[in-house]
């Protein structure tokens, strides 16, 4: 069952999963039926029954109280040896349902749970299966040893008896009771919050712990857009940290008795000042974003050229990433608004540079295909037409790359992912959401892919002709 | 001796960059944690006779982390001086709530956390 130790927890990170939670409910639903259905099935006319069902009940108010209140954090390691022995008991019930006592199930308890706490998903399915596979084998021998009798020619061959309805029966019991020893394991390995590793939630949102409104979390969960207050409140510590680096910076350089050149400091300055700039023009941005469709000023552009310069802006920026532009095509028309597309494409190019290392190379593809022939297409909710030729830019990196989760809510506002990967890189998690927004708003496909340590790939779609007529062509 | 280690907690490596320079000129032994969680182990590995600490981090807040320290009697005696979003009631209540024991509004000029730190260092908390 759920041995993760509210102490350890709380060094660990504290941060209880939403499925952990969901699945202690599960877990717990599911003790509850199986101890009503067996105060139902088996009456309490005798002592020991009577007692194993008192102690049952016990068990369950147990889990319920350090499940659901704040008993379990005071606990500490008491809870872990409290809920093993609420195991034991609760094995000695499964034990009892199926009909006498087999040791091989114990055993397997134990060996779940040293696979879960030691070993990964996998090696405990594995073992659990070799293990289970044993088990029945040594149920069958058990039922029907295998004899040796002498046949008529005087040799000797292996009786293996005849099966009867009662012995399929006791057999599926006690595959039975494997099974059900197995799922204890198997559950009680994601209540310890091994499986479920996203959507991590902030301790400050299910415990008693106040958080004021400016200080909430940066990651919110799920794909929520945070409220409009909730997104000054983010901004405003995200222009904080810049902001203190630059105090702090100045305020050396003002001492006399600094040990730092003034070239460090200034140097150091400067940086934030890039930090502080890239911020102010993406809120900027941020701000025009609900005046988009009234703003947006659509006129004929040639991709091509307008990739080609961008890309050779961003060369003359980093001299340390080796760019490659491909094109074939000398003019790809589409209907566009310039600096809303410059803005989008150099969000995702600064991106690349800023998540390569030195030395990597960035790959900008630009191609005109036919709509039918974007694979992603289907995964897309937007309206585009399908029929009619798409502009493709695919921006490739070599750099630290995604984790899946990060990928999933990669487009999302103020999402600042993979914090321990990305720890050093300035970002606000503004960009790739205002370029999603961007070619939402041109009727295009942006799509993401990426592996860790491999680098990423930003693949743009813009349809050549608008809903609405406007012809690119 | 008297213990000079400093430990600072802060998602934003150039904060804690320019904190252990401010912190380093005074003589100060300072140590650093990027997320609460780390923070708080670090704490109970080094000891140090001051924590500072930022609110907003992930997955552990600075508000978390100054509660988990009052909680555990091996380093519940440390100071916690909280580097703030902004010096609100909210604020100072908050930290109050999870035993702060000062706090200080980013962005801080270099010459009040020195003050502070002098100040907060070899002082003791009472056990929450």
């Amino acid at each position: 069952m759920g041995r993760s130790v509210p102490g350890k927890d709380c060094l660990r990170g504290s941060s209880l999963r939403e499925e952990q939670w969901k699945f202690r409910s599960l877990w717990f639903g599911i003790f509850v039926i199986l101890l009503l259905f067996a105060t139902v099935a088996y009456p309490p006319n005798t002592l020991p029954v009577r007692s194993m069902n008192i102690v049952l009940l016990a068990a369950a108010v147990w889990h319920l109280a350090i499940f659901f209140t704040p008993l379990a954090k005071k606990l500490g390691s008491t809870y872990d040896v409290v809920a093993i022995f609420v195991d034991i008991v609760f094995i000695t019930w499964i034990v009892r349902l199926t009909g006498g006592f087999q040791s091989e199930l114990v055993v397997l308890y134990f060996v779940e749970l040293l696979l879960a706490a030691f070993f990964s998903e996998r090696v405990q399915l594995l073992v659990t299966l070799v293990f289970s596979a044993l088990g029945l084998c040594s149920s069958i021998l058990t039922l029907h040893p295998p004899q040796n009798v002498q046949n008529s020619t005087g040799g000797v061959t292996v009786d293996l008896g005849h099966w009867k309805p009662e012995d399929l029966s006791a057999l599926g019991v006690r595959t039975g009771g494997l099974i059900s020893v197995y799922l204890i394991g198997y559950v009680g390995q994601w209540l310890r919050g091994r499986k479920p590793e996203e959507k991590t939630i902030p301790v400050t949102q299910t415990q008693a712990t106040p958080e004021p409104l400016a200080e909430k979390p940066v990651v919110l969960k799920g794909r929520e857009e945070p409220s409009d207050s909730e997104s000054l409140s983010i901004i405003s510590h995200e222009l904080r940290s810049p902001l203190t680096i630059l105090r702090a910076y100045t305020d050396l350089l003002m001492d006399p008795n600094r040990q730092e050149s003034t070239g460090e400091i200034v140097s150091k300055i400067d940086e934030e000042v890039g930090e502080l700039s890239g911020m102010v023009e993406n809120l900027g941005a941020i701000l025009d974003e609900r005046k988009f469709s009234s703003t947006t000023a659509f006129e004929p552009l040639n991709l091509a050229s307008l990739m080609q310069s961008l890309v050779e802006k961003h060369r003359s920026l980093s001299d340390q990433h080796q760019f490659v532009f491909e094109c074939a095509r000398r003019e790809i028309p589409i209907h566009g608004d310039r600096p809303k597309l410059v803005r989008a494409f150099s969000n995702i190019l600064g991106n690349a540079i800023k998540y390569s290392p030195s030395g990597g190379g960035i790959r900008v593809h630009v191609d005109l295909r036919p709509g039918e022939a974007l694979e992603f297409f289907s995964a897309s909710s937007t309206s585009v037409l399908p029929s009619h030729p798409f502009a493709v830019v695919k921006i490739s990196d070599s750099g630290i790359g995604m984790s899946p989760r990060a990928i999933s809510l990669a487009f999302e506002k103020f999402k600042r992912l993979d914090p321990e990967r990305t720890q050093g890189i300035p970002g606000s998690g503004l960009g790739l959401y205002l370029a999603r927004k961007i070619i939402e708003q041109h009727q295009g496909i942006i799509h993401l892919d990426s592996l860790e340590g491999r680098g990423t790939t930003v693949t743009v779609a813009l349809p050549t002709r608008l809903e609405g007529g406007l012809v690119g062509q | 001796m008297a213990n000079k280690k400093i430990l600072i907690v802060d998602d934003e490596p150039g904060v804690r960059e320019a904190v252990i320079k401010v912190l380093a000129r005074e003589g100060y032994s300072v140590i650093q944690a990027a997320d609460g969680s780390s923070g708080v182990s670090l704490a109970l590995r080094e000891r140090p006779a001051l924590v500072i600490l930022d609110v907003l981090m992930q997955p552990m807040s600075g508000w978390e982390a100054c509660r988990v320290i009052r909680q555990m009697k091996e380093i519940a005696g440390i100071p916690v001086l909280m580097l703030t979003g902004k010096q609100s009631v909210k604020d100072k209540i908050t930290a109050m709530q999870v035993g702060a024991t000062d706090f200080l509004p980013k962005p801080f000029r270099n010459q009040d956390l020195k003050l502070r730190v002098k100040r907060l260092m070899g002082q003791t908390v009472q056990s929450f």
